[in-house]
């Protein structure tokens, strides 16, 4: 549907032109121009994912033509409706365009960022692809007013465009993300990955004891924290009076949910490590910290939305309070509440801090007999084997198990999305 | 109900329900003063006025609905057969289900339409499949739905239309069998065909029970109430016979509201 929209309207822009009843010059200057800044803005957005540097001739002939566009644009269009304003901010933008043609092919291929006293240093590629992204949108926008004659709809539509672009501005390095991982994961994956124990510092055999591990942990977690959440999320939405004590709980949640993870596996060590040992049971107490105040926030979400008057109906033909929010209030908030659960817990799957120091061992763990013994897991696996790049051949088994962390990660919020759309309430 | 018994006078025996000198506060601006008014048995009494002069506060306070409103605070005695249901020791959920309530915007349980009127009894303890199927088609028929709903009791409440929403909702008032049935606005939301029907059940309710409804509408309150209460910036201005507000009101602050000079 979405997509359909899209294409029709881009499809528009390029039918506009060859109108046969309003030709214009104009128009076509229009589009070349939109076209031209778009191919500009992907060519950056290209750059900055694969790091590599378009050149200093492309970057100069780019631009000056994409300025002198402008200027034919400013001469056919701008001028003829008297719009002052917007004549002066574009000829500075083409004023700048050509500023920028002619420095940014003189920026050194390393800058080095001496004086912070830091060891780092911006390199060309960067500055050049961010740059050619601002113009190319801001190009593209801007050319989309005079296609439309400065109409409410050249606004309408110059905004859609840059909309269209920050979705695109998201999923471009999600998928660029997912795919290297599964592109160079996906050679490691096989049943004896999954189903072996961890030999010889990761470089050989499986992963299949951080496998159980992290599943126990999610398992864990969701013990910990779903009764303790929810209950909080009742009692808070439902029972308490909205006054100073609310309010204080609320900010605890919030700071609890704002508390670095790393904090999070520091606490667990100086609270739960000297009486539970570096065991499975340290680290789900410490993971059930980290993910209540998601549990918290998303079930009182739910529980809000069900509607005031719902409740009064119960009421009037007698429910008790309880009565009232086991049968009208929670079927309904369900749904939410389980959506919220399922994306605390995996959260929990993918957090490495928190049980860095309170459960898990690189290796020599094994699988957990008792909460008392400690684990493997997944992410730490990962963390560790990251650490040996170079020292090891572990290249292959730390991709897949990256695979294997994203996919238990994107499973469950796959599973919390299902649940949440086909168990909707409408009221 | 149990403790708190204190009899009232009532030397005619017909007053199911008794409002006296009831004042109701949210938090501190004051809503109700000095309500006293009676509701008797097996007559529809409206309560007319215009917009935020207390009616449907007053209506809520007859089952303690304003009890789940935080920082309210009432003072004063509601009488249900001669029982203070204001007392401490009143029990809210008993009185709930002796006066039921229908309310402005229709608000079934998502749920079946079955299991939306059964409510109340299963909430109440009632188990019996057999006993729920005939309070079930007992209650719809008296609210005039059996015929729309007898073949989908099993589809989704609010797959209904808004009116037959707000009859379910009267269905899910009677199924507990209450004595009385407050109505707060119950025709606001509906169609002027889906009103009428609401009105003819009115009328048809009130041979077996005591019906109070609050409305906007001076008509609807002609058509369907035996006695009226016209009520004024929180204040009871005038009770009487419906025939005797509309025809000759006592009060001029009613006489304008009735011809429309205000409100």
């Amino acid at each position: 549907m979405e997509f359909k929209k899209i294409i029709n309207i881009f499809t528009n822009i390029f039918k506009k032109p060859f109108d046969k009843d309003n030709f214009d010059i104009k128009n076509i200057l229009c589009t070349l121009s939109i076209v031209f800044s778009s191919v500009i803005a992907i060519i950056g957005f290209a750059s900055t994912t694969t790091g590599f540097y378009v050149g200093d001739s492309f970057v100069r002939v780019s631009l000056i033509v994409l300025a002198l566009l402008f200027s034919a644009l400013i001469y056919l269009s701008y001028i003829r409706i008297n719009k002052k304003r917007k004549i002066l901010a574009l000829i500075i933008f083409v004023i700048f365009v050509f500023l920028l043609a002619y420095y940014l092919p003189l920026f050194p291929p390393q800058y080095e960022l001496r004086q912070f006293d830091v060891d780092a240093s911006i390199l060309k590629f960067m500055i050049t692809s961010i740059v050619l992204i601002i113009v190319g949108v801001t190009g593209a926008s801007l050319s989309m007013k005079p296609l439309y004659n400065f109409t409410s709809k050249s606004s309408q539509m110059s905004a859609y465009y840059i909309l269209v672009v920050s979705i695109l501005l998201i999923i471009y390095p999600l998928m660029l993300l997912v795919g290297n991982i599964i592109a160079n994961g996906i050679g490691g994956i096989s049943w004896e990955f999954l189903t072996q124990d961890i030999m010889k510092l990761g470089t050989e055999g499986g992963i299949f004891p951080a496998l159980i591990g992290t599943l126990l942990i999610m398992i864990g977690t969701a013990l910990v924290a779903l009764p303790l959440g929810i209950g909080c999320a009742i009692y808070l939405q439902e029972y308490a009076k909205k006054g100073l004590i609310t309010r204080v709980i609320s900010i605890c949640v919030d700071i609890l949910q704002g508390t670095p993870s790393i904090v999070h596996g520091l606490f667990g060590l100086a609270l739960f490590v000297p009486i539970f040992g570096i065991s499975l049971l340290s680290g789900v107490l410490i993971m059930g910290f980290l993910t209540l105040p998601i549990i918290i926030r998303a079930s009182e979400e739910a529980l809000r939305s069900v509607p005031q008057n719902i409740r009064e109906g119960a009421y009037a033909v007698g429910a008790t309070k309880w009565q009232t929010i086991k049968t009208v209030v929670l079927p309904p908030a369900l749904p939410g509440i389980i959506t919220g659960s399922v994306l605390g817990v995996g959260r929990a799957a993918g957090e490495t801090a928190p049980i860095m120091f309170t459960a898990v061992y690189f290796f020599g763990a094994g699988i957990p007999q008792s909460p008392f013994d400690a684990i493997h897991a997944l992410p730490y696996h990962l963390l560790e084997l990251t650490k040996l790049i170079g020292y090891k051949p572990v290249e292959q088994n730390a991709w897949a198990t990256a695979l294997l962390l994203l996919s238990i990660v994107l499973g469950m919020n796959a599973i919390a999305i299902i649940v949440r759309e086909k168990f909707r309430v409408e009221f | 109900m149990k403790g708190g018994i204190r009899k009232m006078k009532d030397k005619t025996g017909k007053n199911k329900m008794s409002v006296e000198k009831l004042s109701l506060w949210y938090n501190k601006s004051q809503a109700l003063f000095d309500v006293s008014m009676p509701v008797i048995k097996n007559k529809a009494t409206a309560i007319i006025g215009p917009s935020g002069c207390g009616k449907s506060t007053l209506i809520r306070c007859l089952n303690r609905m304003n009890d789940i409103i935080p920082l309210c605070r009432t003072e004063g005695k509601v009488f249900l057969d001669g029982i203070n249901i204001y007392e401490k020791k009143t029990d809210v959920v008993e009185v709930r289900k002796k006066v039921g309530m229908v309310f402005q915007k229709p608000n079934p349980f998502p749920k079946s339409i079955y299991e939306n009127i059964a409510y109340g009894c299963r909430i109440a303890g009632i188990k019996n499949k057999k006993k729920l199927d005939k309070i079930v088609e007992s209650s719809l028929k008296e609210a005039f739905l059996w015929d729309e709903a007898s073949d989908r009791l099993n589809e989704s409440a609010m797959g209904l239309s808004g009116g037959q929403q707000q009859r379910l909702c009267i269905a899910r008032a009677l199924a507990i069998n209450p004595d009385v049935i407050l109505m707060d606005e119950p025709c606001s939301a509906l169609d002027p065909i889906a009103t009428a029907k609401i009105e003819d059940l009115i009328r048809e309710l009130i041979k077996n029970y005591t019906v109070v409804i609050v409305t906007h509408n001076m008509q609807q309150a002609a058509r369907v109430s035996d006695y009226t209460a016209y009520m004024y910036l929180g204040k009871l201005i005038e009770f009487g016979e419906t025939k005797q507000i509309f025809e000759s009101p006592r009060e001029e602050s009613t006489e304008n509201y009735i011809t429309g000079r205000f409100g």
